[in-house]
């Protein structure tokens, strides 16, 4: 390939090249400004941009393509010839699905109303992007990704666009990067009975359950059911587990919505490379999820896909959110890229960022991991306002003199070239996240309007669990397993990673210890994974319970025949071990290293970043009130601040600081 | 009223970060207050499914399994004091709700009409949705119909504007341009070819800014001026008039109102 990723970024064609990137639409800019707001990008520091290719911008009639010759402005070949005149990387979107706020997603409106494409809900009607959220400015209904005449008309757009892009892919051209569909889960099938009950969904769901089981004899025996074929099997359409006979059923749904998103990324990145999109890596960007019907670790590990990527449109008021998201990143995927991070916000939301809210959510994702990122959007247009340049290719000074002085920051500190010291990775267990899918209700349209209190979507049910899985399924409370180890971590001033219990072996091996909740059931794979993770060395960490069952409850023994009570056990060349709530203090304690800098100021987080040559003290207060706080080195440090209001440099075993809210300060440390 | 095309452009970021918070459509469709002391029951057709508390763990007794009569309930619960508001949700009703505002594409309908359509379906019925006290959606005293109908009154084209002040500083300046009872073009005083020496609520910057909406877009049937504390007055104001004539007496806020607007 002429461009590969890499752990620092890309390379192209020998040089070593960080993803640091703006967002910049071309069709919605007048073509006169383009070389200026190009000028402006380039002297705000960026050498990359990125720009969706809009479908029914550019389609403007079943058949007919406008690249310019009606507006001059959708001339992208032009915008091609103009990064490369510019010296300026460019990573494309094609879509199908765009949103970029435009009216329909960017979808031609003939596709959305061929009854053949459009997705339906469990209750069998349509499936209408208003139905969760605000979209303005019109409902559109949904199209189904499992429908062939879907398929049939993207790879006609892609007849259309592939060539363009292909003539500019680098080394020769510009296109550094492609990436194969936007955000698919997006349209809210992340609700396991929310969507897609179209015929062509279903069909693919029987198809689904005819690869995994192979007879309708098997099937039966799991379901415990006396299905004809498998052209019987419905889906649910709502939570109805009453006993644990009837859980494979809802499973496999929740599996195949998996399957679903998986395989849609899929096909759409084996389209662009049968049309000539060769030599670049290609990409996926995450809504916000990482738990099902998002896999993904499994999705990066797929040979069609490069790179995977989770979008950031958070406040400094969401802290943890942004910061266990960036973990999430840097545990799971091979270059940790927020491929959309908001850099001002889309018209209808209600909260427009500060530039220094702007300031201290990038500089808390770089702290916490995040090695590639492109900024949505670096310059402003229709829907969309407080980026650091406008349309008319002017600054808004308050907002470009950060991303100038970040500019500045990671040419002397180059993004991706830093790394956090995380010996123990957490793992969410992902047959907990789709316990959770399974178990939930209200999956209706426009029930979010109404505000209700998410509890009332839980259904409790009575399988007989030894363990509370209803509550250790909940990766946001603080009172289960895994938020006690949160808990200690924090306590203990730990930096560390976050990935899923679908990690690769080989990225899971990095770790010397991995901390799991685990319950009653588990994949058998997952488990047999683990038990290889010990066998080759690692300490692994579970509880509140060990699984004697696998994901369809029937009985497996792989990690309860390596420990059968809580305690420390000898597998391999590592260990086992089973530590009950209460017990994780002295667990942690005992087996996790201390750290080497410690504060007084308990609100207070501090990361260590190192180097090549050089280490990075992030100092964060992610509260809004000041704080003082005093940090103590294992050995005295000489300190420079270098993103700090603070004018002199510091040597000792101490340094003592004044944090304003939501502020970040950062300082190059070196032993003295 | 929303034209599907709109153009929402040259948005000033500290005018729509003071607006943002005004204008958000949940404000008009949600069940609850944020923070508010909530019970929520829900039932499927009478069979009891689940109780919420939105502050403690502890359920409430004497809610039956079998609910026969919500309004008689959502009363006797709400008379206990111990809430703020009391729900009790008949799922087949919402369900119901998502499947007739999903039945067809829907193209006919901007998106506050689907909005008002769903509305409708959702409060429309008491027996689905009981709750007491009524649910709070607003939009701080005006209703749906009223906006719907002032817009289409309006002249095409025409423009409307809002330009609040703090201190010195403009806290908000929005323009909208209507044409054929749908708001064609969104944007803000930074997208305005004007100039004026001391903005404020002043009749030198109301007369600057009449021209310069004329001149660049369509005559102004209604423009406001006023302070952000006139503002905030004014949206929570049961009598907006009195508000703002208050307001006008004391040199805090000023208006150009066109007679067919009236």
């Amino acid at each position: 390939m002429a461009v590969t990723l890499t752990e620092q970024g890309l390379d192209i064609d020998g040089k070593a090249v960080p993803v640091y990137s703006g967002s910049v639409h071309y069709w919605r800019l007048e073509r006169e400004q383009w070389p200026l707001i190009l000028d402006k990008v380039q002297s705000l520091g960026f050498g990359m941009i990125e720009t969706y290719i809009p479908w029914s911008v550019h389609e403007t009639a079943p058949g007919v393509f406008d690249w310019g010759a009606s507006d001059p402005r959708k001339d992208f070949e032009a915008f091609c010839q103009l990064c490369e005149a510019s010296g300026l990387y460019l990573m494309v979107r094609p879509g199908p699905l765009i949103n970029a706020e435009l009216t329909d997603f960017g979808f031609p409106e003939w596709v959305l109303l061929d009854p053949q494409i459009q997705a339906h809900n469990a209750l069998g009607t349509l499936h209408l992007d208003a139905a969760w959220g605000f979209h303005p400015p019109r409902p559109y209904p949904v199209p189904s990704y499992a429908s062939p005449a879907f398929f049939k008309a993207v790879g006609e757009w892609f007849d259309a666009v592939c060539p363009i892009i292909a003539r500019h892919l680098a080394p020769k051209g510009c296109i550094v990067a492609v990436q194969s569909d936007n955000e698919t889960c997006y349209m809210f099938q992340d609700q396991a009975y929310a969507t897609d009950y179209s015929p062509a969904s279903i069909t693919a769901y029987r198809g689904f359950l005819r690869e995994r089981y192979g007879t309708i004899a098997h099937l039966n025996a799991i379901y415990t059911q006396h299905f004809q074929d498998f052209d019987t099997i419905d889906p649910p359409r709502d939570c109805q587990i009453c006993t644990a006979a009837d859980v494979p059923w809802h499973r496999d749904w929740v599996e195949y919505k998996e399957r679903y998103i998986h395989q849609s990324v899929v096909q759409i990145a084996k389209m662009l490379r049968d049309r000539g999109v060769l030599g670049v890596p290609l990409f996926h960007d995450v809504a916000w999820q990482y738990s099902t019907p998002l896999d993904i670790a499994r999705m990066e590990s797929d040979s069609a896909l490069d790179w995977v990527g989770l979008n950031l449109y958070r406040g400094p008021h969401d802290y943890t959110g942004t910061i266990q998201r960036m973990r999430y990143l840097a545990g799971t995927t091979r270059l940790p890229f927020v491929p959309e991070f908001g850099s001002g916000i889309w018209s209808h939301h209600p909260r427009t960022p500060t530039a220094a809210e702007q300031e201290f959510t990038t500089l808390a994702a770089l702290m916490h991991g995040m090695r590639a990122v492109n900024f949505y959007m670096l310059v402003e247009r229709e829907r969309w306002q407080g980026s650091p340049i406008t349309r008319h290719g002017t600054y808004r000074p308050e907002y470009a003199d950060f991303y100038q002085r970040l500019s500045a920051f990671l040419k002397h500190y180059p993004l991706g070239t830093f790394s956090r010291q995380t010996p123990v990775v957490t793992l969410l267990n992902y047959d907990l996240g789709r316990y959770a899918a399974m178990a939930s209700t209200l999956h209706y349209a426009h029930v979010d309007l109404l505000k209700l209190p998410e509890e009332l979507g839980v259904v409790d049910l009575e399988l007989g669990f030894r363990w509370d899985v209803a509550r250790e399924a909940d990766h946001h409370r603080s009172d289960n397993w895994l938020g006690n180890v949160f808990l200690q971590f924090k306590q203990r001033q730990l930096d560390y990673d976050i990935s899923d219990s679908h990690i690769n072996p080989d990225r899971l091996r990095r770790y010397p210890i991995a901390c799991i909740p685990t319950v009653d059931f588990m994949d058998a794979s997952d488990q047999q994974r683990l038990l290889d993770y010990v066998a080759q060395g690692g300490c692994l960490i579970i509880g509140p319970g060990v699984p004697s069952l696998d994901s369809n409850l029937r009985s497996c023994a792989i990690l309860s025949k390596a420990i059968q009570e809580p305690g420390e056990v000898a597998f391999g060349s590592g260990k086992i071990i089973w530590a009950l709530t209460g017990a994780l203090s002295t667990t942690l304690a005992q087996h996790v290293p201390a750290p080497t800098i410690r504060w007084d100021a308990p609100e207070v987080e501090v990361v260590e970043q190192v180097g090549k040559t050089q280490r990075l003290l992030f100092i964060a207060n992610p509260k809004d009130q000041k704080q003082r706080v005093t940090l103590t080195f294992d050995t005295p440090r000489h300190l420079l601040p270098v993103w700090s209001e603070a004018a002199t440099s510091s040597r000792g075993k101490h340094l003592t600081l004044d944090l304003a809210p939501y502020t970040i300060q950062v300082w190059e440390a070196s032993h003295d | 009223m929303i034209d599907p095309h709109w153009q929402v452009i040259d948005l000033d970021p500290v005018t729509w970060r003071h607006l943002g918070p005004f204008f958000e459509p949940h404000r008009y469709i949600a069940a609850a207050q944020p923070g508010e002391h909530g019970l929520f029951v829900l039932h499927d057709a009478g069979k009891l499914l689940r109780v919420v508390d939105t502050q403690t763990n502890t359920l409430p007794s004497g809610i039956p399994t079998q609910i026969s009569d919500p309004e008689t309930l959502a009363q006797e619960l709400y008379g206990r004091g111990e809430w703020q508001r009391v729900h009790i949700i008949n799922r087949r009703h919402l369900a119901w709700v998502a499947q007739q505002a999903q039945a067809t594409p829907r193209r006919d309908l901007t998106l506050d009409a689907y909005y008002h359509l769903v509305y409708t379906l959702m409060w429309g019925n008491r027996e689905g949705y009981v709750c007491v006290p009524p649910h709070p959606g607003q939009m701080y005293g005006w209703t749906y119909s009223e906006i719907r109908r002032y817009i289409a009154d309006l002249p095409s084209p025409a423009t409307l504007a809002l330009g609040v002040y703090l201190d010195a500083a403009l806290f908000i300046g929005l323009v909208l341009v209507c044409q054929g009872g749908q708001i064609r073009r969104v944007t803000t005083f930074e997208g305005l070819n004007w100039n004026v020496a001391h903005p404020g609520p002043t009749e030198q910057t109301l007369t600057a800014l009449c021209e310069a909406l004329g001149a660049q877009f369509a005559p102004p049937a209604a423009v406001l001026l006023c302070t952000e504390s006139v503002f905030s007055t004014w949206l929570a104001a049961t009598d907006k008039w009195a508000c703002l004539s208050e307001a006008r007496a004391n040199a805090t806020a000023i208006w150009h109102y066109a007679d067919q607007a009236t």
